[in-house]
């Protein structure tokens, strides 16, 4: 089945599979690739692993970027020997236009596959899509859910941030090695950026309208404008898991994470740890300061 | 007096001499050395041009503080308009008693403070460093209130803005200064089957996406009305916006003076500062008019005589994105080269805004002209017909250190004109305070300019 690669959580996977296409996000590779976007000063690693792995896709049938940062927004201009949609998710979300406008957009990327070579989906299948992926969801809140089975000598830590590539992954071996534990993963690959349960009644009286609103409506991010909802979301989790400490999860030259990092240390109540990854350089860089922080904690 | 580029104590010898034999000048007036007190020392090391119109430029940009602390002393409300550049000024200044003007300005203070306002030590602390581009001075302005008065209503564009601005905004927003957000989406060429409407500069965008941004510029509007306390009609509006063209016709008048005369009439540090002012009038619009009008006086005679800077050889230069160490464009001076063309990131606040359709629709049409919310591919369009009309011989892309747009935007546009217009383009970095790195700068520009001479000999 063709693929369409993406890697924003705006990106509703059951759109795109409701088409016809195999919905893949990627997170970036277990190691750096080449590919259209080559490493320099000011681009971040993340946006250009991403390109790069998508690059190296051979069912793929197009790239869906979004402009949620201004990197990917960019990188998408200048990626032209594979076919790219850039679809507009707004930054402003208290007024009914933006969502209005976020729908338009969905239903732009409808017209891309539909280019691309899918079949629209009729409205049943919409749905029936839909609802297999929210019970994929469902499955996969229930597993990461609050964990009884914590020992009282590892510490419960939150990660919040961007997205951790394959590379990068290895953190949370580097963590659990030092005693911690990830309670709660609210970075971009992790459960924050789950689009919400749909309401079935609303469901099947309007799926696009229902997707929008799950995702869209819901998902809490840095890149909206206000992005409050990101510190109302992160009070609730943090305060329901009991969490001892929170390591802030930003790639280089991502500025849209970087500058939370001032506000978020100011406003926990827990100590906080600001890891600055760049996809390349192994994690293990890293490593004494992830083990002096939960030395701290303890 | 033959044209001259002088520094600031010939001024204050001039000035010294006009003033005996009656110089008139407006309220702003003075030496501009003054301004040093208010610690803006970068002043001394920069050249500035002789004329009394260059006189009151520069009088009339650096007062701005004063006027806003006088407008809100009249009771007049202040608008802080964050990134737009250009637009919601045109809404704001159709009120009575309403002045906006762009905290963004901050972007310069570093420079024109040589570091001493101590606004960048201020954002490093709340986290905003130097991956972030020299807009973070504003933070710093914002937390000491040393530089404007805080404004009584705030508003940021965002959407497809830079991530810096965006992100700084929420940081200056999270400290807990209200801003009205509102969006501006990617702009993006209309499919097939999708209304399409010309924008000011002559791109095109998706009927839709006009829709949307007057959608979002109506609840501005709503917003300064109710703090004006008065509605908005569209009449007010089109006066606005048959002011806003005034000037935009004037400067647009004098760039072509500037880029195309034999021999360049006015210095490129005067003509960036000329520009500025299409953005929010510098909080006095009606003196920004009769500023900006001197000045073409000014450069029209120059040119009807026949003088100028340099000689007709001078190395013509297009020069992209706005310096953030205004002694750059003396530079440019210097190293041999004059400015014939450039691209500030605001071609949209430089053209005139529709008068053909109704007043809201023709602020969101220029909004959408932005040529930061659309593509590299674009700008660089843009670019390429404004340095054919303007007969550049090389581009300068000049980097703004941190800036998230720069590091793919640049070889993305410098490939595209350089394969268009097979002209040498050359990418500089330029930071608040360059006097370390002057040699290596005037490196490149003078290599520049000895390639453009090359050329010519072929
Ligand atoms: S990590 Fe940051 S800069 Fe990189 S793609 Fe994501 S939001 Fe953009
Ligand atoms: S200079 Fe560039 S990065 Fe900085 S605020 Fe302006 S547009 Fe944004």
């Amino acid at each position: 089945m063709p693929t369409i690669a993406y890697s924003s959580p705006f990106v509703p996977a059951e759109w795109i599979a409701s088409h016809g296409f195999e919905p893949r996000r990627l997170r970036g590779p277990n190691a750096p690739i080449d590919g259209p976007i080559d490493s320099r000063v000011g681009l971040c690693p993340y946006m250009r692993s991403f390109i790069n792995e998508a690059g190296t896709l051979c069912d793929l049938a197009g790239i869906v970027f979004t402009t949620t940062c201004d990197q990917m927004r960019r990188a998408a201009d200048i990626v032209d020997n594979l076919p790219c949609f850039t679809m507009n998710v707004p930054a402003t979300w208290q007024n009914a236009s933006s969502q209005e406008l976020y729908i338009a957009e969905l239903k732009r990327l409808g017209v891309f596959l539909e280019t691309a070579g899918a079949k629209r989906p009729t409205e049943t299948e919409l749905v029936r899509t839909m609802l297999k992926y929210d019970e994929q969801r469902k499955t996969l809140r229930a597993a990461r859910g609050w964990n009884d089975s914590v020992s009282s000598d590892q510490t419960r830590l939150a990660l919040v941030g961007g997205p951790i590539s394959g590379h990068d992954a290895v953190l949370f071996k580097t963590i659990e090695r030092y005693g911690g534990r990830i309670e709660l993963d609210g970075s971009e690959t992790g459960e924050r950026t789950l689009a919400a349960p749909f309401n079935r009644r609303r469901l099947r009286d309007n799926p696009l309208l229902e997707l929008a609103d799950a995702y869209f409506g819901t998902i809490p991010d840095a890149f909206r404008r206000p992005n409050s909802e990101l510190y109302r979301w992160l009070a609730t989790e943090i305060g329901q898991r009991s969490i001892e400490g929170v390591i802030l999860i930003r790639y280089l030259w991502c500025d849209l994470w970087h500058a939370e990092a001032g506000r978020i240390r100011e406003w926990l109540d827990v100590p906080m740890l600001d890891l600055e990854l760049n996809a390349e350089d192994p994690v293990a860089r890293l490593e004494t300061k992830v083990q002096a922080f939960l030395e701290a904690l303890r | 007096m033959p044209p001259k580029q002088i520094a600031l104590e010939e001024w204050d010898r001039l000035y010294d001499q006009l003033k005996a034999t009656g110089l008139s000048e407006p309220s702003y007036g003075g030496k501009i050395s003054r301004h040093l007190t208010d610690g803006d020392l970068r002043l001394t090391k920069l050249r500035f041009d002789n004329s009394i119109a260059a006189l009151n430029l520069w009088n009339f940009l650096l007062t701005e503080e004063e006027r806003l602390a006088n407008a809100r002393a009249e009771g007049k409300k202040l608008v802080g308009t964050m990134k737009d550049l250009g637009t919601v000024p045109v809404l704001a200044y159709s009120l009575p008693d309403l002045v906006a003007f762009y905290p963004d300005g901050a972007w310069w203070i570093p420079c024109v403070m040589e570091l001493s306002a101590g606004l960048l030590g201020i954002a490093d602390s709340l986290g905003i460093d130097e991956s972030f581009c020299p807009v973070r001075a504003m933070l710093g302005a914002f937390v000491t209130e040393a530089h404007f008065p805080l404004p009584d209503l705030l508003t940021c564009s965002v959407g497809a803005t830079c991530d810096d601005f965006s992100a700084i905004a929420q940081r200056l927003n999270g400290l807990g200064n209200p801003i009205l957000w509102w969006e501006i989406p990617h702009r993006r060429k209309p499919a097939e089957n999708e209304r399409a409407v010309v924008l000011p500069g002559g791109m095109t965008a998706p009927g839709i996406q006009v829709d949307f941004v007057e959608s979002e510029l109506e609840r501005i509007k709503k917003a300064l009305e109710s703090l004006a306390g008065q509605p908005l009609s569209d009449d007010m509006l089109r006066d606005g916006i048959a002011r806003a063209n005034a000037i935009r016709q004037r400067l647009s008048e004098l760039r072509s003076l500037v880029f195309k005369a034999p021999v360049c009439p006015l210095p490129a540090l005067e003509l960036l500062i000329a520009e500025m002012l299409a953005l929010h009038y510098c909080s006095d619009r009606d003196a920004s008019l009769q500023v900006i009008s001197d000045l073409l006086i000014e450069t029209r005679a120059r040119v009807d005589q026949g003088e100028g800077f340099l000689d007709a050889e001078a190395a013509r230069i297009f020069w992209v994105n706005p310096v953030a160490d205004l002694r750059v464009m003396n530079l440019v001076e210097d190293c041999g080269a004059r400015i014939c063309g450039t691209e500030h990131l605001f071609t949209h606040a430089l053209d005139e805004i529709p008068t053909d359709v109704p007043p809201m629709r023709a602020l969101a049409q220029m909004a959408l002209a932005d040529p930061m919310v659309g593509t590299a591919a674009d700008r660089a369009d843009r670019i390429c017909s404004d340095i054919t009309e303007f007969g550049a011989e090389a581009l300068v892309l000049s980097r703004i250190p941190g800036a998230s747009h720069c590091a793919l935007e640049g070889g993305a546009i410098a490939d595209i004109v350089a394969a268009r217009l097979d002209l040498p383009v050359i990418e500089i970095e330029v930071a608040p305070l360059n006097d370390a790195y002057w040699p290596s700068l005037g490196t490149g520009l003078r290599a520049l300019v000895e390639t453009i001479r090359q050329r010519r000999g072929k």
